[in-house]
Formats: structure tokens, C-alpha cells, sequence
């Protein structure tokens, strides 16, 4: 295990140019629609895991909204260009911008208070997000959602088949990753940290803990908006029901699993939750309890999920340390 | 050589609990300046107040000729003033190293853009921020456990760590708060020296809070004796140690 | 009596009725919420457990209280292995860590529920014939009534075993200070269980009421009741009990005349957001009180 671990960390460049290659030169080889689609799909919650990941995995803030947030880009997005015509790359500005800045909104009144509160009041956003959605009939058609939204396109060049907007997809979460990774390594991702692990502490330090906050919410947005447009341009169709505390709640699943705290963990959680309802397609209702099965696993084994910070990590729940014991054991038996 | 810090009156009140009734003192420049009293004297409440994490009733501290009172813990941090913690507070889910650099945090000018561009400068910055956080690691003896977790860190260790990042915090005015509490007398004795170490080669003020008499007595240049909240006594520690009131209020 | 004034008084009827529902179940979460500072997700998807075994003792021919009684037994029972199995290895870990698990708990008790029960919505048989006692112009339905009544009572027994008993003695050192009880010898392996128990024993008559009066009962009322639960505690204060029980009341009215004079389809969100809007004047909830931290 270590030494997989070691040889992993060794070559790390190599291995995700490698990964990298292969995610690109996929379709190509794979042209099976389902497949594709289901690629496209993981990507898409990529950014929404990375957005939920900086909020939560990074800054701590239990945040079960985000699907909300998701849903504001994709509105955006889809009323501008079905009703006014607006060309793609400004909609796309656009979803993140006004998702950017309902993330802003919703972390001011987050700031006085204590860390549960927080969390009712992304709640509350996510109702009432989904309620406007499904009752502002003239601006969202409410529960019919949105039809017909025109392709991607870029500078007159439609994404209009699945191979054209499986790139740009690629390109977009291989720009958004690379510059969030960046962030995360630097003295932004170490504020945020600080401020998981020790508020206090952090603010001793100089650390300006509201700011930064608020700078969460809205990296996390900003991802969730651009999600969202993404989305709305893909299936060409939105509806409430997508946006719901459900959705929320199944993006958190996909950050705990890959591991809170780490942006490698959000890629593969959001992997693994999309792979497995395809695997599992004769049990499909059951897929809610399996989530919840896999979340009591996490918990109990390894709290930290896969890719996790230690910091979710506790005592390593109550089945890890009867594990770890025997493989102590049997690596003194060897020397 | 001119005061510091200027503390006037303080006034802590928690309900009816007075923690801290009316203090009064000084800082100079360069000097330790040890806080001692029996457990709920109000030292570590005075800390709390002297960083911002309080907000006291009454009373004032001038620093660089601003009064500190109000301001919020990390505008007070940027003017300079450090402090660790009693019952440490580390991040723990950090390596030791993480622990220092981020400690330098004030110290870090790259912008965030530039941190995401990957650019140069802010390369170059990430690269000086990790040597100096070397050098602080082996003052403080930790140089072998830089990709240690904090969180696993033996107490000792993590005593030092918390000294090494108010090191690393460039501060003028260091509170350490029980620096040595906890330490067996070898661990202790190290701990006195690199605070004097400390004060030398950065010319640094210091406030130390501690129980150890020894360890106080040893370390500082004056002490304020706090009881129930309000400064009993103050001076030199030969003159202290002979203070009748003192030595009632620990022995009596 | 004119129309207005009636339509008023039926709203507020209703939302008291409502309210009192949510009051039982906010009581249930925040007994445990005092203590441990947990937000349960797993509270709602229980007592919505309950209330389905509730359910088919009855249609099986139960007699209706000891049905009920039987459930919200089993009720305790699922709460006590929660915390047992779910809380109590994770306590120390970073806070984020025991709220999930207690998700992936619900989320468990969902999909069992599914298997049991199917997923559809089923009819909830009603606990009294459906009438109504008429004062002046007034109609007020019994099944409103019995609400008002139960939860009354709920509150009653509940203020009494807190007040009397030596474990509720217990359970109110505990929630000032948890360590200092610890220190003191109080078992808190036994009292923080026994307390899961009572808020799920507690949580299934409140689901059981809200089965009833809306004739229906479906999984998906798990987690809208775990949150109208969390959103009325909040309210009402960390600590406070009572202001768990006004904290559902009063939510109970506001959706109610929200929904009645603003517009049906915000409900649910209005009652939200003016929870928010409260607590951000007082934080600690109408009756809570402000938890020190130690620096």
C-alpha cells in the first residue's frame, strides 16, 4: 500500500498527463452515446463538486444549497439565451457572474453566526430558490421548466453533437481545475484551511476570516454557475426539479465519498456517483438508499472518504482501527 | 527606552464575573514582561482582550499611538501583535511546515491571481516562504518532523510548534500564553531559551504568562501579579518573590 | 361574524394545528440538539419510520393507542442504535463528520422504508372520524383539535420527566455543561441514549399527527420534516425546549398565513426565509442562550 502510495506521488505529473490523454482521446475510441453522455455528465458535476468542495471540503462551512446555486446559473443562462438571443460565451459570463453574486449575498448573513445556522441559511436559500423556480411562472414556466435553449457556440461555432461539446466541456474543466488547484496550494487555500481547522487561531494570524469566507461562497458559486450553464446548453432543457435539496444533497454525497478537502476527491466522487446508478440499473430506486449506505461506510471506516483531508478524518471511525490493527500486525510478522 | 504598549484600566466583565477589574500596565520596548496568578486570575482573559477576541467594558491599550480596543483580532495581528495559545491551537490537519507557513501569512503579498497563474514571482515567494519556515523549524528543533501532521505531533512538539509560528509571524509583540505548561523541566529549560534567544536576535517585546515560578523567574525582566481579576503587585522578580501580598495570595 | 375575520380565525386554526405538529418533533431534535450540538439529519426519515410502522400495525388491526404506542417504541429503539452505531465513534472528528453520517442514516432508513412499504405515497388512516365542532361560524375540525390536545400533553410529560425525575434531573446538567457532567459521573452513555430514545419516541407522534391530518404518508416526508424540525428549533433557541415548542408554533403560522395571504406554492420557503430573517437579529433563537466559547 505505501509503496503504491509512494510511486503514485513520484510520478504524479506523468500519471495525470497520462489520465489527461486518455479522458481526451476517448471519445474517439468510445463511441458508444450512453458512455459519452455519462462522461459528459461526470464532467459537468466536476464543477459543481469543486465548487461544493472549496466551501466545504476546504473552508469547513456546511453548505446544502449548492444545487441552488447550480440552478441560478442554469436559469441565467437559459433565460438569456432563449428569450433575448444573447450569444453563448456572454450567457456563460453571465451564469457565473449572477451565481458569483448570489453566493456573495448568501455568505454576508452567514458571517455572524454560528456554523450550524449557516447551513439553515443555505437551506433556506434552496427552498426558496426551488419555490421562485416552480412559481415565477412568467420568468422560469415554472414546473415546465425551460425548453429549446439553443446550442453552445462559440464565435458562430455550434457544440451541436456530443463529441464537440464533450471538448469543450474537457477544456473548460481542465482551465477551471488547473487555476482552482493553483489557488488551493497558495495562501488562499492556507486561509481557508486555517479557518476549517482553528477560527481562532486563524484570526490571531492575521487572517481576515470573513473575507475569506465570503471568497468561498463565491469560488463555489462561481464554479456552480458556470455548471450550470454548461448544463442548460447541453440538455437544452431545465426544470426545478434538478435544483432541489436533493441535488444538494447528492453533491455532498459526491464530495464526501472522494474525500472532503481534496480536489482530486471531488473529480472522483462525482465519478463514482454518476457511474454507479449505470451499474446498478435494475436496483435504479434503490440508489438513494445505496448512497446512504456508502455514507454510513465512509463514516464508520474512513470519515475522511477516499482523497480526504485528515482533518474529517475523527478516530477513524469505529471499524478502521480493528482494520489497521491487523495490518500492523501482519507487516511485524513480515520483518 | 519607550513604552510599547500602554495598557489603561482594563475592565473585562463577563455578567457579574469582574475576570479582569481595572489593569494597568506597560510594555517596553525589548523586554519580557511576565504575567503571573493563581488559576482565574484574568491572565489568560487579559490576552484575549490585549488580541481583540474580547471586547472589554472599559479601559484602553495604546499601541504605536492607537488605541487597539475595538479593533478586530487580525487588523490587531497586522499592527504586529502575536500570541499563542494556552490549550494550543494548531491546524491540526496541517503538516508542522503547513503550520509555519501558513503562519507567515502576513508576510505573503502574491496576489490571488497570480498565485493561480502559477507566475514567477509567486513561485519564487511559495519557495522563500518554505525556507524560512525550514529555518524557524530547526530553531525551534522541529526539523526533523516538517511532514509531520500536527495533529500527531507529542505535546512537547506541538509546544514548540505553536512558538515557531508566532515566529513566523513576524510579530513586535509576542503573548505566549503558558509556553511551558505541561513540559517536563528539560523540555522547559529549552523553552526558556529560545524565548530569550528569540528576544535577542529579533529584538522582540514578550509577555509570558505562566504558573512555573521557577520558569518565570528565570526568564523575565518584570512582573505583574494578578488576583481575582486586578494587578497585585508589580516589578522586578527579586522584588516580587520578597512581596508580602504575593507571597500570601500563593502560599496563604 | 363576517367572511374575513373568519377566514382569519380558520388560518390561524390551522396554522396552531400545524404549528403544534411541528412543536412535537422540534421538541423530539431539540433534546438532542442541546446536548451534542449535532445537527440529526436521520430525525425526520425516523419518526417518518415510525409512522409507517404505525401505519400497518393499525391497518393490521391494531387498537389504535397501543399501535402507536408500539411504534413509537420502535421509534426509540431505531434512535438509541443510531446514536450507538452512527454518533458516538465520531464525536471527536471535525463537526462536519457525525451530521453526515447521521445523512447517510436517513438515507438508509429511506431505502429500507422503500423496500417494506414501496415508494409510493400511501393513505394514512385517520385517527378520529373527520368532523367538525362548530363555534358561531367557525368550523373546527376535531383532528385540528386533537392536535393542539396531543402536543399539549407531549409538552406536559415531557416538562414532568425533565422536572422529576432523576434522569431528567441528570439530562439538564448535561445540556449546561457537558464535561463538567462527565466529570461529576453522571453516565452520559446512558443519558445521551436515553435521550435519542425520547426524541424518537416523541418524533413519532408528531409524525403519526401529521400523517393523520394530512391523510398521507410518504417517504419524502422525511427530510421536510427534519427540516421544518431543525428550522423551529433554531428558531426557538439552542437549549431551550420550550423554544422548540413556540419555535413550531410559530412556524406553523407562518407558513400558514403565508401560504393563505401571500401565495400557496412559497409555504414552505416563506416560513423558511422569516426564520432566517428572525435569527439574524437573535442568534441565539427566541430562548436560547449564547454558548461561550473557551479561548
Amino acid at each position: 500500500m505505501e509503496k503504491l502510495k509512494l510511486a503514485f506521488t513520484k510520478n504524479q505529473k506523468l500519471l495525470t498527463l497520462i489520465f489527461l490523454l486518455c479522458i481526451a482521446v476517448f471519445p474517439l475510441v468510445v463511441h458508444n452515446k450512453l458512455v459519452l453522455r455519462a462522461v459528459v455528465t461526470i464532467m459537468i458535476y466536476c464543477l459543481l463538486t469543486l465548487g461544493n468542495m472549496v466551501i466545504t471540503g476546504y473552508c469547513g462551512l456546511l453548505h446544502i444549497g449548492h444545487a441552488a446555486f447550480y440552478g441560478v446559473g442554469a436559469y441565467t443562462s437559459a433565460i438569456l439565451s432563449s428569450y433575448y438571443g444573447i450569444p453563448f460565451i456572454y450567457c456563460f459570463l453571465a451564469a457565473g457572474i449572477t451565481t458569483a453574486a448570489a453566493g456573495f449575498l448568501i455568505s454576508l448573513p452567514c458571517l455572524r453566526v454560528d456554523v450550524d445556522f449557516l447551513s439553515l441559511i443555505t437551506l433556506a436559500f434552496a427552498q426558496f430558490f426551488v419555490a421562485v423556480c416552480n412559481n415565477w411562472m412568467s420568468v422560469t414556466r415554472g414546473p415546465l421548466g425551460i425548453k429549446d435553449i439553443p446550442f453552445a457556440s462559440l464565435f458562430g461555432y455550434e457544440f451541436n453533437t456530443q463529441i464537440k461539446f464533450y471538448y469543450l466541456i474537457f477544456i473548460v474543466l481542465i482551465i477551471v481545475y488547473y487555476l482552482l488547484s493553483n489557488l488551493m496550494k497558495s495562501k488562499t487555500g492556507r486561509a481557508l484551511i486555517a479557518i476549517r481547522d482553528d477560527e481562532i487561531s486563524a484570526k490571531t494570524l492575521c487572517v481576515d476570516v470573513n473575507k475569506y469566507k465570503v471568497l468561498a461562497f463565491v469560488i463555489g458559486s462561481l464554479l456552480a454557475g458556470f455548471a450550470g450553464s454548461m448544463m442548460a446548453h447541453y440538455l437544452r432543457f431545465i426544470g426545478p426539479t434538478a435544483f432541489t435539496v436533493d441535488a444538494s444533497l447528492l453533491i455532498m454525497q459526491m464530495c464526501i465519498l472522494g474525500g472532503l478537502g481534496s480536489l482530486p476527491g471531488a473529480i472522483l466522487g462525482a465519478a463514482f456517483f454518476i457511474i454507479m446508478p449505470e451499474i446498478i440499473r435494475p436496483l435504479a430506486i434503490y440508489r438513494v438508499g445505496l448512497g446512504g449506505v456508502i455514507m454510513l461506510l465512509v463514516m464508520l471506516v474512513r470519515p475522511q472518504g477516499i482523497l480526504g483531508s485528515r482533518a474529517f478524518a475523527g478516530k477513524g471511525g469505529i471499524f478502521a482501527n480493528r482494520f489497521k490493527g491487523h495490518f500492523r500486525k501482519t507487516k511485524l510478522e513480515q520483518s | 527606552m519607550a513604552s510599547i504598549l500602554d495598557i489603561h484600566e482594563i475592565c473585562m466583565y463577563f455578567g457579574g464575573v469582574h475576570a479582569v477589574e481595572k489593569l494597568s500596565t506597560y510594555l517596553d520596548e525589548g523586554e519580557i514582561l511576565g504575567i503571573i496568578g493563581p488559576n482565574g486570575s484574568g491572565k489568560t482573559t487579559l490576552v484575549n482582550v490585549l488580541t481583540g477576541i474580547y471586547l472589554p467594558q472599559s479601559g484602553e491599550v495604546i499601541y504605536d499611538g492607537k488605541n487597539i480596543i475595538g479593533m478586530k483580532p487580525h487588523e490587531i495581528s497586522k499592527l504586529g501583535i502575536s500570541r499563542t495559545f494556552q490549550n494550543l491551537r494548531l491546524f491540526n490537519s496541517m503538516t508542522s511546515l503547513q503550520n509555519v507557513i501558513t503562519a507567515a501569512f502576513k508576510e505573503t503579498q502574491s496576489s490571488m491571481l497570480a498565485s493561480m497563474m502559477n507566475i514567477k514571482s509567486y513561485r519564487d515567494e511559495e519557495k522563500r516562504l518554505e525556507e524560512k519556515a525550514r529555518e524557524i523549524l530547526e530553531f525551534v528543533g522541529l526539523s526533523g518532523k516538517t511532514d509531520e501532521i500536527a495533529q500527531g505531533m507529542a505535546y512537547g512538539e506541538q509546544k514548540r510548534l505553536e512558538f515557531a509560528r508566532v515566529i513566523a509571524s513576524n510579530a513586535r509583540i509576542c503573548i505566549l500564553d503558558e509556553p511551558a505548561a505541561g513540559l517536563n523541566s528539560v523540555e522547559a529549560n529549552d523553552m526558556m531559551k529560545m524565548i530569550q534567544r528569540i528576544r535577542k536576535e529579533k529584538r522582540i517585546s514578550i509577555i509570558l504568562i505562566d504558573h512555573n515560578m521557577d520558569f518565570i523567574m528565570s526568564t523575565v525582566d518584570r512582573i505583574v501579579v494578578m488576583n481575582y481579576g486586578s494587578k497585585i503587585a508589580e516589578g522586578s522578580p527579586s522584588a516580587i518573590q520578597k512581596n508580602k501580598e504575593v507571597i500570601r495570595v500563593y502560599l496563604g | 361574524m363576517n367572511a374575513e375575520l373568519t377566514y382569519f380565525l380558520r388560518q390561524l386554526i390551522n396554522g396552531l394545528s400545524i404549528g403544534s405538529m411541528y412543536a412535537i418533533v422540534a421538541v423530539g431534535y431539540s433534546m438532542v440538539y442541546s446536548i451534542l450540538y449535532l445537527i440529526n439529519f436521520a430525525h425526520g426519515d425516523l419518526y417518518i419510520f415510525g409512522t409507517f410502522i404505525a401505519m400497518s400495525l393499525i391497518n393490521m388491526g391494531f387498537p389504535l393507542i397501543g399501535g402507536i404506542f408500539l411504534a413509537c417504541i420502535m421509534g426509540a429503539i431505531i434512535a438509541m442504535s443510531i446514536e450507538r452505531t452512527v454518533y458516538r465513534p465520531i464525536r471527536e472528528a471535525n463537526r462536519i463528520v457525525p451530521m453526515i453520517s447521521a445523512l447517510g442514516a436517513a438515507l438508509v432508513l429511506r431505502t429500507v422504508a422503500q423496500l417494506i412499504w414501496g415508494p409510493e405515497m400511501l393513505t394514512f388512516p385517520p385517527l378520529i372520524k373527520a368532523s367538525n365542532i362548530q363555534i358561531g361560524e367557525l368550523y373546527i375540525s376535531k383532528q385540528s383539535l386533537l392536535s393542539l390536545i396531543v402536543a399539549g400533553i407531549c409538552v406536559l410529560s415531557f416538562t414532568l420527566l425533565l422536572k422529576f425525575t432523576k434522569i431528567g434531573k441528570a439530562t439538564q446538567c448535561v445540556i449546561q455543561d457537558l464535561t463538567i457532567s462527565r466529570l461529576m459521573g453522571i453516565p452520559i452513555n446512558i443519558i445521551v441514549p436515553a435521550v435519542y430514545a425520547l426524541g424518537g419516541f416523541f418524533g413519532v407522534i408528531g409524525g403519526v399527527m401529521m400523517s393523520s391530518y394530512y391523510n398521507v404518508i410518504s417517504i419524502e416526508m422525511g427530510l421536510w420534516g427534519t427540516m421544518k424540525a431543525w428550522a423551529a428549533s433554531q428558531l426557538g433557541g439552542v437549549g431551550s425546549f420550550y423554544g422548540a415548542f413556540l419555535g413550531g408554533i410559530l412556524l406553523g403560522l407562518a407558513e400558514t398565513f403565508a401560504g393563505a395571504y401571500i401565495h400557496t406554492g412559497y409555504k414552505d420557503a416563506v416560513g423558511y426565509v422569516l426564520i432566517v430573517i428572525i435569527l439574524l437579529f437573535k442568534p441565539v433563537g427566541l430562548f436560547g442562550k449564547k454558548k461561550t466559547v473557551k479561548v
